[in-house]
């Protein structure tokens, strides 16, 4: 994926264009957010801001709050999301276990960013997978899965519609299972910071390790973009 | 014992795939004798599975002959089904087919064309070696080995 990218960048950049050369550097990795919308119907994009900020990931260019919701965790407890993980850095992703490629790809990517941090700094981070095929997801599937990553990694799933709305509200798409059909995962992980609690950066399918590795301090640390 | 007793059938009826594919993992090739197309494949892996029934696979694909062929599907001895995908934003879509263009290299990596490997038994373990049976039209199918390696690898880090 990343190899792929300065050639994909450097076609448009040359077909484009001087002038928007700045822009499309800040837009930064893969800007494919299709389907991806917001609670108030707008897109979720990168920041458009000719400015690259401390972050690697894109920013948002606005906030997300966090997701209000009451789900269920892997021990078959209800969790509620804010009250949770309130006070620390959080990755949220929307996936499911029967995936073999992007899902599984994403949760490693950010698990091996994770243990490359000080041991004081990993207690200072969440990382939230949510389900989006709660009807195979069982808690104790997601746990297993998880368990393969990281064991404090936290596994939620729940009503569909009630994990589709949450989704929608951090501008993710997520969509029902249908029958036949491959699940849907999100598309993006979003980063929230610890003070606010409120979603700043966004990391699309694809964003590699050390995006992660290096941003995951910044995110800790509570700095905005 | 299947998978030696079909070993042993490949021996015997496709001799220059075999010794094509040598012992080292990974690697395999096939020169067709009636076409241009010239098939290998380099870096097949499978990270070790999350879940115990279904896996990933990647590899590179090489055709250094002058005519294009198409890769038609993949196979396992080790797996109930192995099918192609193509990974987007937020799914993947079934891969019928995949072209491999005369002097060209088509990937299968992480976050686009991967083959998916349902039911396979036994279950992986870090470092085996995992059968691959690429097919192709328009060029000798090619047998490879995928080695096992852990969830989180990246080729060439």
């Amino acid at each position: 994926m990343t190899s792929s990218l300065p050639t994909r960048r450097s076609l448009l950049l040359g077909a484009l264009g001087g002038a928007a050369a700045l822009l499309l550097t800040a837009c930064g990795s893969s800007g494919s957010a299709t389907g991806a919308s917001s609670a108030d119907g707008s897109q979720i994009t990168p920041s458009m801001q000719a400015q690259s900020g401390p972050y690697q990931g894109d920013s948002l260019g606005r906030t997300f709050d966090k997701p209000a919701v009451t789900l269920t965790d892997t021990s078959g407890k209800p969790f509620d999301l804010v009250a949770g993980t309130r006070g620390k850095a959080m990755l949220l992703y929307f996936g499911y276990t029967h995936c073999p490629d992007v899902c599984p790809t994403t949760m490693g990517d950010i698990a091996v960013a994770v243990s490359k941090l000080p041991k004081d700094q990993q207690s200072k981070v969440d990382v939230v997978f949510v389900t989006t095929d709660p009807a195979r997801d069982t808690p104790s599937e997601i746990r297993t899965w998880l368990n393969a990553f990281n064991p404090n990694f936290i596994g939620l799933t729940g009503d569909i519609d009630t994990i589709i709305a949450a989704a929608k509200s951090v501008g993710v798409y997520v969509a029902a299972p249908v029958k036949g059909q491959e699940p849907v995962h999100g598309a993006q992980t979003l980063g929230f910071l610890p003070a606010d609690g409120k979603a700043h950066v966004l990391y699309t399918s694809g964003t590699t390790t050390a995006v992660f590795e290096h941003d995951l301090p910044l995110l800790i640390k509570g700095v905005t973009p | 014992m299947r998978r030696r007793a079909s070993a042993l059938a490949l021996a015997a009826a496709l001799p220059l795939v075999l010794a094509g594919c040598g012992s080292s993992g990974g690697h395999g090739s096939a020169d067709a004798a009636t076409g241009g197309a010239r098939l290998s494949v380099t870096g097949a892996y499978i990270p070790l599975p999350s879940m115990p029934d279904m896996a990933a696979g990647y590899f590179v694909l090489h055709n250094d002959g002058d005519r294009a062929a198409t890769l038609t599907g993949v196979t396992s001895p080790d797996a109930r089904s192995v099918s192609m995908h193509q990974s987007t934003a937020s799914t993947m879509v079934d891969l019928p087919n995949v072209q491999v263009p005369a002097h060209g290299t088509v990937t299968f990596a992480r976050d686009g064309r991967h083959l998916m490997l349902m039911g396979l038994h036994p279950a992986p373990k870090l470092g085996a070696r995992i059968e691959l049976n690429l097919r192709f039209e328009g060029a000798a199918p090619v047998t490879v080995q995928a080695t096992v390696q852990p969830l989180t690898y990246q080729p060439g880090q």
